[in-house]
């Protein structure tokens, strides 16, 4: 599999999430994915750059493509220092929130996505992985 | 660079339109606009146009169910008009309820919405129907 980086990002303000998000919606759309699969792509994006940001203290994020054989892939990397998450499965299990909010940022964008990788051990920040297949 | 969601006033209802990608701030700035103008002008109605919307995330999720709450206590009746179905197959996917929102699809059917609700609550109209 190819993997070539498109565009780096640096995520500190709600400015940078949409700027991603913009990032992803273009290079999507240019590339001939179905606007359901954009939608949802950028759905996710909002959500992990909006977690970095908020829970994460801020971090970074990186767009790459992916080219395995036929297939076209985009996957986002987002990558903070923050504090980690304390219990990964329940934060994913949606429904928890250590803000008050609906906690169904992680859990909803699993669904959204094709392949959703996250590491985040408490005290080492949080990395996550989103891919969307053409 | 934030530019700042239009409210319009039409026919003693209040219309918003949400276009394109809109920012956190944007979206705050929204809140707080709109339950000033419901107040000042004593609009019954408003009509949220989010045809151009191109993303719900959690976060205008929240958003969306706020300005509903919000309109409510000031005595407006906010209605959600033509969200894409790319839009909605995302919000129901990542589980997003958006609970209380009142949605129609065209602005004429928020309009009937919006009179038929008037109506059953005994308010009057004002005189005319139409104002122009
Ligand atoms: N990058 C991160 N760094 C630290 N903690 C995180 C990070 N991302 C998520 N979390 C933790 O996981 C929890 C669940 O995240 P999730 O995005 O599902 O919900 P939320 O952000 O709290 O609310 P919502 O996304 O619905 O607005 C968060 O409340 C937070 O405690
Ligand atoms: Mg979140």
């Amino acid at each position: 599999m190819d993997t070539t980086t498109l565009e780096r990002f640096s995520l500190n303000g709600s400015e940078d999430v949409v700027r991603v998000r913009l990032a992803v919606r273009t290079w999507m759309r240019a590339n001939g994915f179905t606007l359901l699969q954009q939608t949802k792509m950028v759905t996710a994006t909002s959500e992990m750059t909006r977690n970095c940001v908020t829970h994460g203290g801020g971090g970074s994020a990186e767009l790459q493509q992916l080219r395995d054989g036929e297939r076209l892939g985009l996957r986002l990397r987002v990558a903070d220092q923050g504090p980690g998450i304390a219990d990964l499965p329940l934060a994913l299990q949606g429904g928890h929130s250590t803000t008050g909010c609906l906690g169904l940022g992680l859990s909803g964008s699993k669904q959204l996505v094709d392949d959703f990788e996250i590491t985040a051990e408490p005290g080492k920040g949080t990395q996550v992985h989103i891919t969307q297949w053409r | 660079m934030t530019t700042s969601i239009p409210i319009i006033a039409f026919s003693e209802l209040l219309l918003v339109t949400i276009q394109g990608d809109v920012s956190d701030e944007q979206l705050e700035a929204l809140r707080a606009e709109l339950c000033e103008r419901i107040q000042v002008t004593r609009a019954k109605g408003v009509l949220m146009d989010i045809s151009g919307l191109t993303l719900v995330d959690s976060y205008l999720s929240r958003t969306l169910v706020a300005l509903t709450t919000q309109s409510r206590l000031l005595g407006a009746t906010l209605v959600m008009v033509g969200m894409r179905p790319d839009v909605a197959l995302t919000v129901v996917d990542m589980g997003l309820r958006l609970e209380g929102v009142n949605a129609v699809a065209t602005l004429e059917q928020g309009q009937a919405l919006l009179r038929r609700l008037a109506l059953a609550s005994g308010q009057e109209g004002g005189h005319g129907h139409h104002n122009t």
